[in-house]
């Protein structure tokens, strides 16, 4: 499915403009990388795209049809969120936070299907964490609750898939695996964004880059093309600089 | 394994907290201040559903005194687990409970209100009708207040709280005006079944069932709520429409509970945590088993207090307490490591 918002603006109360015009297209078989320092308004435009907070003007249209205008639960089923927190004291097992992500194709009275312990065990192995399924949420490691949350989002089976900075808690491993998923459920058709932090990793992971500074999308494009020296130093007010040696190797530069 | 955690499972502790209920049911018909065997009891019991007239005294203490406290028991104390049970899924706290959202104490204002501006004797309904209004404007207010805020449960939790602050005053400044009423209100602000009708039952066992009907075709978005407003909203919870279902629930549930038994705490607190902590955090179980466990303890609780100090009473938010806190204390003792 594509996910299209168009000259989206959003503000939080009386505050300055968070977004300022901001129109994006996520694709399906296409991982895109959302760069931009803090505050520049990238999980707020995640949080506009899904339809969970309602921008100013502009609108999000999902294969056309304005997001705004969906149930929680329609949109629930084509778009999943990994965000950026999850409380700690969620008082269920990791099988249990799973499920959750199968109640948007539930009616209110169903009990779990066959279908639904199939797909959340698929879920649960995919992300390596099958043997955690019965311990509570609250005693898993910060990665190992990152990766439950990205089971539960994969467990809703959509086709747009937004990740909200995933490799927080993450080490080098796993956040490869991250990386390499998207990769994978982009194969599979699923339009796939992902806010990315480091500039070490991502570049070579995703397709094409947005990059946002101070609410606007100041470049877009192919990730090899938009992330350069001059954007990134002025995007991040610092100097740095990244060199493509080629397809699977960068070079970082920052500071003097 | 450490992590692994063990709970009841559903099927077996569910019927078990049923024949609890039923078992104290017919040992609560039994007992009382009133020293009635249960041959006697039995015979008149038989009697009556055989269609016969039992105008004596003791199908009187069974009919129109036992029988209708206890099936109000039952209605309240259900109605009060399942009330503790959507506060704290609200609130995403597990030491919330209709207190906290001000909730009782309103209604608690209403209903002193009418018994010192319109006297108890006047009318049935003026004390029920005057607390429902209290506790709806109480939830109303909360709910207008925290509407604006970007954190509803939260802005809820705060406001909730002052409310509750200031109607714990104004109930009190109707104390220190009550002059020699000051008794019977101070009695029936501890909580107590002891005048309990069949108009009573009628009032609250239908409320009560349709919390329990309501909650249960929530359960699977309650379930959903206990990762957090956002994270909910992203899985396809429309968050407030369920706060706002959910604050409904509490709020007349709690507000015809006070009206006909006055403030009885600590079931609403303890025994949908107490639950968790016994089968876990699924809504689907907790929900009928909250509304079977807050039957049963007040049940108990009730049987108690009209009957250990025999012929007087002692409030049962008392007994609650004393029951219930011990083996609350005991729990937490074992479960320490699961908390909620």
């Amino acid at each position: 499915m594509i996910l299209r918002a168009e000259h989206i603006t959003f503000a939080y109360d009386t505050a300055e403009g968070v977004l300022r015009d901001v129109s994006l297209k996520l694709q399906p078989g296409v991982v895109t990388g959302l760069f931009g320092p803090n505050g520049s308004g990238k999980s707020t435009l995640l949080r506009c795209l899904n339809g969970s907070l309602k921008p100013r003007s502009g609108h999000v249209f999902l294969d056309g049809e304005a997001i705004a205008t969906m149930d929680r639960r329609a949109v629930a089923r084509h778009v999943a969120v990994v965000p950026q927190d999850t409380p700690v004291d969620i008082p269920l097992t990791v099988r249990q936070v799973v499920m959750l992500g199968r109640y948007a194709h539930g009616s209110a009275w169903d009990q779990e299907s066959p279908e639904d312990v199939r797909i959340v065990s698929d879920c649960l192995e995919r992300l390596g964490i099958a043997d955690l399924a019965s311990r509570l949420f609250s005693h898993l490691s910060g990665g190992e609750r990152q990766r439950a949350v990205i089971a539960r989002a994969l467990a809703q089976q959509g086709s747009v898939l937004l990740l909200d900075e995933p490799n927080t808690h993450l080490d080098l491993a796993h956040q490869l695996e991250v990386y390499r998923l998207a990769k994978t459920l982009a194969a599979e058709g699923q339009s796939v964004l992902i806010i990315c932090h480091d500039l070490l990793v991502s570049p070579l992971m995703v397709d094409t880059a947005e990059v946002m500074e101070r609410g606007k999308i100041v470049a877009a494009g192919p990730v090899r093309e938009v992330l350069n020296a001059g954007l990134l130093s002025q995007v991040f007010g610092t100097r740095a600089s990244i060199f493509w040696d080629d397809a699977s190797r960068v070079c970082a530069q920052f500071g003097n | 394994m450490a992590h692994q955690r063990r709970l009841l499972p559903i099927r077996f502790f569910l019927p078990l907290l049923l024949v609890g209920v039923i078992a104290t049911m017919s040992v609560a018909l039994f007992v009382g201040s009133a020293d009635l065997s249960p041959i006697k009891v039995l015979a008149m019991l038989g009697q009556a559903i055989r269609g016969h007239s039992t105008e004596d005294a003791v199908a009187r203490i069974i009919l129109d005194i036992r029988l209708p406290r206890i099936i109000l028991a039952v209605a309240i104390g259900g109605g009060m687990g399942l009330a503790g049970l959507a506060s704290q899924t609200l609130f995403r706290n597990p030491l919330a409970s209709p207190y906290v959202l001000g909730v009782s104490n309103g209604a608690a204002v209403g209903a002193v209100a009418a018994m010192l501006l319109i006297g108890k004797s006047l009318a049935y309904g003026s004390v029920p009708a005057m607390s429902i209004f209290g506790g709806c404007v109480v939830s109303a207010t909360v709910f207008a207040m925290a509407r604006r805020s970007s954190h509803f449960g939260h802005s809820l939790l705060l406001a909730g709280i002052a409310i509750s602050a200031f109607c714990s005053a104004l109930t009190a400044a109707a104390l220190y005006l009550a002059g020699e009423r000051l008794q019977s209100l101070v009695f029936w602000l501890m909580g107590g079944l002891w005048q309990a009708t069949w108009r009573d039952v009628l009032l609250v066992a239908p409320v009560s069932l349709a919390a329990l009907a309501g909650l249960t075709a929530l359960a699977p978005a309650m379930n959903v709520a206990l990762v957090g407003e956002r994270s909910a909203t992203d899985l396809g919870v429309h968050m407030r429409q369920l706060q706002i279902l959910l604050l409904i629930v509490v709020s007349v549930t709690t507000s015809v509970a006070v009206a006909v038994s006055g403030v009885i705490g600590f079931v609403g607190l303890v025994v949908p945590h107490l639950l968790r902590m016994l089968i876990g955090a699924d809504h689907r179980s907790l929900i009928p088993a909250s509304a079977t466990g807050g039957a049963l303890l007040l049940l108990v609780a009730d049987t108690l207090a009209r009957t250990v100090a025999a012929p007087a009473e002692v409030p049962v938010g008392i007994v609650t307490a004393l029951v219930g806190a011990p083996v609350f204390l005991g729990l937490i003792r074992r479960h320490a490591d699961f908390g909620a």
